[in-house]
């Protein structure tokens, strides 16, 4: 699943693999796994790694479980506002087939329908462990051009969007307290 | 507290001290000791009976078929498969598994960026493809979900029993019933063993929901002598029951007895509600034993008339004159047979085929014949001395005793000292009922019993009956072969026995080898012969017979009962025995076979 | 329960006329009202001090076809609480707001209004309060099948992968 790279691409996601910034989502249960992970215990920045504020400065996006329908809106906006190229890990269960939310009217069940996730982690939430071993997974993707979710979401932008809208409705945020 | 002016340069001593910083990934962590991690399973154990499925919180758990596995009593041939996209690693699957073969390892990491990397059926292995995998989670006492331990039934001691031949079982209460019915886990692998497959989840689930009408449906939907087996069926659904993996099977029997004891017969055919719609064929049914009266019952409710004919006195074959009262009480049997006997099936005792009515003219009458006449001839083992009148064959002793005990004939002659000759249910019968009468009549008790079985295992005889025999004061002797009954004087003194080295042989062939030197002498004067039966086929003119296929003294059939001659059918001990429920069993296939048959010719 | 709450019930009562009386524990007591006599009953508890209506909620009885609407009200004087309850019809659900008593339950019965789909009349903000384009019965009754809503609207994962196939594998049962 690589696609062919130019040698300044190649250089490029080298380079980027060494530096990313990454947006965390935290509105699942995989948000507490983050702290230590950042922080001395084990002490993320050793892989050149750091959080950002903003999704317009981020390279990867960090889904850290289940989403509801309201947050998944949010997450599209902020998917589509992080600029090229961008990479998503899933957390947990819920991200890849619904976890113990499978069967609330609230939370939706893949996020792959919605959004490309590059590498999922399996568990309920992962340990920080294995999340710095999807790190460098992740960084290894990078430098091989395996992790082309971004791309794929331009391809088929068409059935994400058709997905989204199935699921969602619109996805447009309506917000009493902001309008 | 005024601080020191040099306090900040102490912090140059963390220069030296080592980061708290863990390296990981370069640095592998292990998971704690009762982590739970990722499954595995060992296939080996597992019986695939799909109660971790059940359990799961997240339906994260289905079972999946496995071709390749063989078909097995006590397994199903699927094992569970599990998605990480769903678990959330509560380890109930584990803490319930009922052979124990599912955990959970101390793996935790597994990432892919393919979604059908995160479902997988467990292996020993586990997901990694490793052998030897760390155990993580260990289910312990707190933990464990099934209860392993059935509710004890209430017995009267061997003391007491022993005095009277009143039923020693004393049945479930209520809240005993409902608390052994809560063990079930509806794998329905009983289901598959029971040759009757009766509907054993869904009856039990019944009790557990108190509602016992329900459960009587469940129960007639399968078993017309569900009194009669509550009692004494052999219970080989309980031999696979998944809990007994672990620990004690779930009390399958006592549990339908609890439902038929707490149902007002009044009521039976209100809740049972039968609404055949009347044919004009007759079927007549040879022996009213199991599989006769199971045949009636399943032929009535299909609508056709039905008459049993019968050659002892009363209805029941082996249930009225063989198994003791203190396990069988008339009343159970009567309770059965009154409800057959509402359905319209008319029963002929004292009218032997044969000697009353020819089977011949019995063609002449009805469309159809299935025939169970069971086995009522015994079997002697041929020793010198064995014509002496006392001694005697099992079955008809037994039917002395209980004709004696329901007033309908004299008392039979009760010997001080019996020696019983054979190791199955029926010796246990014999021993244990001359015990009471002995107990009665001199108030001690010595009964011998001495089979080839070399141990209690081997025995053909369930091993509960051993242990009661036991109690009630009857003396085991397995391991013995008789030589010769010793006769003084036309009196008997005893049987020689020689010690019995191995009974079947490396084939599995019943071929018995004695140790001649090694001898003993059981001091008796009475001796009983309960080494098996075989069934007397002088009924059947001799023009059937010859149409007929026998294999080792019993009739061949077709799986719905149906001999070579279309329109007989056979079943009970003459096809295949050896129980009850086996007799059934017979009974259901044959009415269904009868129904086929007879409206297979209606079309023609 | 505390004597200041019995002498509170007895007055009740004696305005009111008889209901039912539970008590919770000590500084707890539930009582069953019938809904015309809610309001007049919460106002009154309001003005004796118990002057916190720390929750309103709703619960669906669905096999008795009615809701039960729940007002928790609590006193920062002496630490007691008081539930009072009263049923009402399922279909058409309607009540009276107690927006006027309570600036606050505007978006208690707003919330309930959207889960449950019970009308208040006078709250005039009946706006959703959590959910987004909401298009089905309110999720919180009973005869909603969350997991039936989840698999028509959030389609779930069809694995294709052959995992006897791959098991077998491991075993060594075949080869790979």
């Amino acid at each position: 699943m690589s696609y062919e790279r130019t040698i300044w691409e190649k250089i490029a996601d080298n380079l980027r693999s060494r530096s990313m910034w990454m947006l965390h989502y935290c509105t699942g249960c995989g948000a507490v796994e983050l702290p230590p992970s950042m922080t001395s215990r084990f002490d993320m920045e050793r892989l050149g790694m750091g959080p950002m504020a903003t999704p317009r400065q981020a390279d990867i996006f960090l889904i850290t479980g289940y989403l509801s329908v309201k947050t998944l809106r949010r997450v599209i906006y902020t998917y589509e506002q992080m600029p090229d190229p961008k990479y998503v890990v899933g957390f947990g269960s819920c991200t890849i087939n619904g976890g113990i939310y499978y069967d609330s009217y609230a939370t939706i069940n893949r996020v792959d329908y919605y959004i490309p996730v590059d590498l999922y982690i399996a568990g309920c939430m992962p340990r920080p462990e294995a999340i710095f071993e999807a790190f460098t997974e992740l960084m290894r993707m990078i430098r091989k051009g395996e992790a082309i979710g971004w791309k794929k979401y331009k391809e088929n932008y068409e059935w994400y969007k058709q997905n989204q809208l199935k699921s969602l409705g619109e996805v447009y945020v309506h917000d009493e307290f902001h309008e | 507290m005024e601080k020191s002016f040099f306090a900040p340069v102490k912090a140059w001593k963390f220069l030296f001290e080592k980061p708290v910083t863990i390296k990981v990934p370069k640095e592998k962590r292990k998971a704690s000791e009762r982590y739970r991690g990722f499954h595995i399973n060992d296939w080996d154990k597992c019986i695939g009976c799909g109660t971790c499925s059940k359990v799961c919180p997240t339906d994260a758990i289905q079972m999946v078929e496995v071709p390749v596995l063989e078909k097995k009593f006590g397994e199903k041939p699927q094992r569970p498969s599990i998605d990480y996209g769903r678990c959330s690693f509560c380890a109930m699957c584990v803490d319930i598994c009922t052979t124990g073969s599912l955990q959970m390892t101390r793996e935790y990491v597994h990432l892919s960026s393919q979604p059908e990397a995160f479902i997988f059926v467990p292996t020993e292995k586990g997901i990694k493809n490793v052998e030897n995998v760390e155990i993580g989670w260990i289910k312990d006492e707190d933990s464990e979900l099934l209860e392993l331990e059935r509710v004890e039934m209430e017995m009267i001691e061997a003391e007491e029993r022993v005095k009277s031949f009143i039923e020693y079982v004393k049945g479930y209460s209520k809240e005993q019933a409902i608390h052994e019915a809560a063990r079930c886990v509806e794998c329905g692998i009983c289901t598959d063993r029971c040759p009757e497959h009766m509907d054993i989840p869904e009856y039990i689930k019944s009790i557990w929901l108190d509602d016992l009408e329900e459960g009587l449906r469940w129960l007639y939907k399968t078993n017309p002598l569900s009194s009669v087996c509550g009692r004494v069926c052999t219970h080989r659904c309980e031999e696979v029951c998944a809990i007994s993996n672990r620990g004690e099977a779930v009390a399958i029997r006592w549990l339908k007895r609890y439902i038929v004891d707490n149902v007002p017969s009044e009521d039976y055919m209100k809740i049972l509600n039968f609404n055949p719609k009347p044919k004009e064929e007759r079927i007549a049914i040879v022996g009213s034993g199991p599989a006769g009266l199971s045949a009636a019952y399943f032929l009535a409710t299909m609508g056709y008339k039905v008459d049993i004919f019968e050659s002892l006195a009363k209805p029941g074959g082996v249930m009225r004159y063989g198994i003791p009262r203190y396990r069988l009480p008339d009343e159970a049997l009567d309770k059965d047979i009154a409800l057959i006997q509402a359905l319209g099936v008319r029963i002929f005792t004292n009218t032997t085929i044969g000697k009353d009515i020819k089977l011949e003219e019995l063609k002449e009458k009805y469309d159809a014949i299935f025939v169970s006449t069971g086995f009522t001839l015994g079997r002697s083992t041929g020793v010198p001395g064995t014509d002496h009148p006392k001694v005697v064959q099992a079955l008809p002793l037994l039917k002395d005793i209980r004709d004696y005990l329901r007033g309908e004939a004299p008392k039979p002659e009760i010997p001080e000292t019996l020696v019983v000759i054979g190791g199955g249910n029926v010796a246990m019968d014999v021993a244990r009922s001359v015990a009471r009468l002995q107990k009665m009549e001199y108030g001690k008790v010595n009964v011998k019993l001495a089979c080839l079985e070399r141990n209690f295992e081997e025995m053909p005889a369930d091993m509960e009956e051993i242990i009661e025999g036991k109690e009630e004061g009857v003396e085991f002797y397995p391991g013995w072969g008789p030589i010769r009954i010793m006769i003084e004087k036309d009196e008997i003194k005893g049987v020689e026995f020689q010690k019995c080295l191995e009974v079947f042989d490396s084939d599995g062939k019943f071929n018995p080898k004695f140790d001649a030197n090694n001898k003993m002498i059981l001091q008796g004067d009475m001796v009983v012969e309960a080494i098996g039966q075989a069934p007397d086929y002088s009924y059947l003119p001799e023009e059937i017979k010859s149409k007929l296929q026998f294999i080792r003294g019993r009739i061949l059939t077709n799986e719905y009962r149906q001999t070579d001659i279309p329109w007989l059918f056979a079943g009970g001990d003459i096809v295949n025995g050896p129980d009850i429920i086996h007799g059934v069993a017979d009974g259901y296939w044959a009415a269904r076979g009868i129904d086929d048959y007879l409206s297979s010719k209606e079309r023609s | 329960m505390m004597n200041s709450m019995n002498d509170l019930l007895e007055e009740l009562k004696k305005l009111f006329g008889n209901f039912e009386v539970q008590e919770i524990d000590e500084r707890e007591v539930k009582i069953d009202v019938e809904s015309d006599k809610v309001v007049g009953i919460l106002t009154t508890l309001k003005s004796k001090g118990y002057s916190h209506l720390s929750l309103l909620t709703c619960v669906d009885w669905i096999n008795e076809n009615k809701f039960e609407l729940i007002y928790i009200l609590y006193s920062w004087q002496n630490g007691c609480k008081f539930i009072v309850a009263t049923w009402i019809e399922r279909k058409n659900p309607k009540f009276v707001t107690v927006m006027n008593l309570w600036p606050v339950a505007r978006f208690y019965e707003r919330e309930i209004h959207e889960f449950f789909g019970v009308e208040f009349e006078g709250n005039d903000d009946m706006k959703p309060l959590i959910l987004e384009l909401w298009d089905d019965i309110p999720p919180l009754r009973k005869d909603f099948d969350p997991l039936e809503y989840s698999k028509k609207k959030f389609p779930g994962r069809q694995y294709d992968k052959d995992v006897i196939q791959e098991a077998l594998i491991f075993r060594g049962d075949k080869n790979g």
